[in-house]
């Protein structure tokens, strides 16, 4: 009990305590990637993958869940402080969630990949999209946490980049000679790397975007 | 340092507030005295229906939503001897009930949202049951043996007997001359009769007693809150003996259980937290809403020297803390208050309008009425 009582002058602040719990939301999700990334485009031998990806996918959950509740405790006892950043964080935290899904589905590719994908044909399609993918996450991480706008602009560029580059590989994957089973897997990479691509590039542009315009990132750029 | 100034410039403004609210006490004790033995018999006289008292406790604190002041007022008025002990105890009583409205009326703001509601009103209305039965109980029990006022007594004389006075005494050292010096300007100096201004007194106590209690609240949130954030996890849902020492702790500190009770409102109506866990910490509330009228009595005894307002303050927080120990330990008791709460929220999630109606008759027309019928019938 003393110990609780002294934890009541030594506890975080709501700030520190959500972006730390944040940042461990991209933590884990970017591990996740890592893990599928090695197994399913390096033929890398992981043991219990599946058991592994779904922990972390729930532990992602459970954080997204435990920031939400945080953000309410915060407005319920302080309802004008801060307010702009819960908005943002009740944002941010769904795309750092549907992140750990896409990784999660990325898993599911490789329980219906019928053989090792030939690593030159990935590579000849993709072109190293696996690695800028990783850049990104640390990117948009370090220009979420750091309220870093010069990070958050070049992650905006390299994303645009990065899903033309999705839509070209989609294309070509239509006209290509490959195996049905090939072609559908290595679309639904194409496919999910793209929608990684878009939720990473949520997180970082919500250091430079407006409230209203979280997530249009893409329309914003069109205007401009 | 910015920060540091911004935390000084609070406790600094806390602690004006606070020495003004003293002051408050002892003005307001002085213009009671001021208005004479026909005033105190009249009063008395009104107030010498039970019934009645608590009735007027009910109403009067959910018409200013304050049970610290209506219990500090009713501290002053034994203090300075226009109420007796025990015409007071059905008032303080009273008061306990009202209070509840605030967080009742923080619950209606769900009221679009039909399953928050039902939550948001339960969360609200077990103290307003919880208070209920405790009055329910104590309150015959009261009438027919006077238990509290007898402990509250031997607590008080056992207080005066380690030096009570003496205890008081820097209190009225720093208070007294403020309090002579408004006297003396009022009274000889403003030019109004004397029964005048006594009136100006006491309407000019209320007014410093009401204002500083809404900025210490305001002040000791502001500065308690954020540690308060930092926690709530951690320590809120460890156990309920933890919930009710939060409870105590941050209502003694911010003297307004309101606050507390009304903070909990959108985390259960959120499903942040459950009924469970808001209960025990409602509890502690209840409980550390006492201190404002304890403190109201040491001022009030030092500016009058009698001892009886601080036998109505330990009556006040006897019957929070024999409540809860009646109340929270035994299972079966425990479940009474959830449950006619979680009714309630029941009732108001099928049709939003009973909760209105419940409000306006709890702590408006139901006191009221029940006034006016006790008087005609006298």
């Amino acid at each position: 009990m003393f110990k609780n009582l002294l934890g009541f002058w030594k506890g975080k602040d709501f700030l520190a305590q959500v972006f730390g719990e944040f940042k461990e939301m991209l933590d884990d999700t970017k591990l996740m990637y890592e893990m599928v990334c090695s197994t399913l485009l390096e033929n890398v031998e992981e043991p219990d993958l599946k058991k592994k990806v779904y922990e972390i996918d729930r532990k992602v959950n459970n954080l997204q869940k435990k920031i939400r509740r945080r953000i309410i405790e915060h407005l319920s006892l302080q309802p004008t402080v801060d307010v702009n950043t819960c908005l943002l964080l009740m944002s941010v935290v769904k795309d750092a969630e549907r992140l750990g899904d896409y990784c999660k589905n990325l898993y599911e590719v490789t329980e219906i990949v019928e053989k090792p994908i030939d690593k030159a044909v990935f590579s000849q399609y993709f072109n190293g999209l696996d690695k800028d993918i990783l850049t990104l996450f640390e990117r948009a991480k370090e220009a979420f946490i750091e309220l870093d706008e010069f990070k958050a602009e070049a992650s905006w560029d390299f994303e645009h980049k990065m899903a033309m580059q999705c839509d070209h590989i989609l294309k070509e994957i239509v006209k290509s000679q490959l195996t049905v089973n090939e072609a559908v897997c290595l679309a639904l990479i194409a496919r999910h790397f793209k929608r990684i691509v878009a939720h990473l590039t949520n997180i970082a542009t919500s250091v430079i975007l407006p409230l209203s315009e979280l997530d249009y990132f893409d329309e914003k750029r069109a205007l401009e | 340092m910015k920060a540091k100034l911004n935390v000084l410039t609070k406790i600094l403004l806390i602690a004006f507030f606070l020495y003004l609210f003293l002051v408050s006490i002892g003005l307001m004790g002085k213009a009671f005295k001021g208005f004479g033995a026909g005033f105190a018999e009249n009063l008395i006289r009104t107030t010498s229906n039970p019934f009645i008292g608590l009735f007027i406790g009910i109403l009067a604190t959910s018409l200013i939503q304050s049970s610290s002041t209506t219990t500090s007022i009713v501290v002053g008025m034994v203090g300075s001897g226009v109420l007796t002990v025990g015409n007071a105890v059905p008032i303080i009583m009273g008061a306990n009930i009202g209070t509840t409205v605030t967080n009742t009326l923080v619950s209606l703001g769900h009221f679009t949202r039909r399953d928050e509601f039902r939550r948001a009103v339960s969360a609200a209305t077990v103290h307003d049951f919880f208070n209920l039965i405790c009055v329910a109980v104590m309150f015959p029990l009261e009438l027919a043996t006077g238990f509290l006022q007898k402990i509250a007594t031997h607590m008080s004389s056992a207080f005066a007997d380690f030096g009570g006075i003496k205890f008081t005494s820097p209190i009225k050292v720093i208070t007294q001359p403020v309090i002579d010096f408004i006297k003396h300007l009022l009274i000889d100096f403003s030019g109004l009769s004397k029964n005048a201004a006594y009136i100006l007194m006491l309407v000019l106590s209320v007014v410093i007693l009401f204002f500083c209690l809404y900025f210490i609240v305001k002040l000791m949130k502001a500065l308690v809150v954020k540690k308060v954030e930092a926690v709530l996890d951690e320590v809120l849902r460890k156990n309920a003996i933890i919930g009710i020492i939060a409870g105590v702790v941050f209502t003694t500190i911010v003297q307004s259980s309101s606050v507390t009770t009304s903070l909990l409102v959108p985390l259960v109506a959120a499903g942040v937290i459950t009924m469970e866990v808001a209960f025990p910490i409602t509890i502690g509330a209840n409980i550390g809403t006492t201190g404002t009228a304890i403190l109201a009595s040491f001022a009030s005894a030092a500016a009058t020297g009698n001892v009886a307002a601080i036998v109505i303050a330990f009556v006040h927080f006897l019957f929070n803390l024999i409540g809860a120990l009646f109340i929270y330990p035994i299972k079966i008791f425990r479940k009474v208050p959830i449950s006619l709460a979680n009714s309630l929220g029941d009732l108001a999630h099928r049709k939003r309008g009973y909760a209105i109606a419940y409000v306006l008759g709890l702590f408006f027309v139901v006191p009221s009425l029940l006034i006016i019928i006790s008087r005609y019938l006298k």
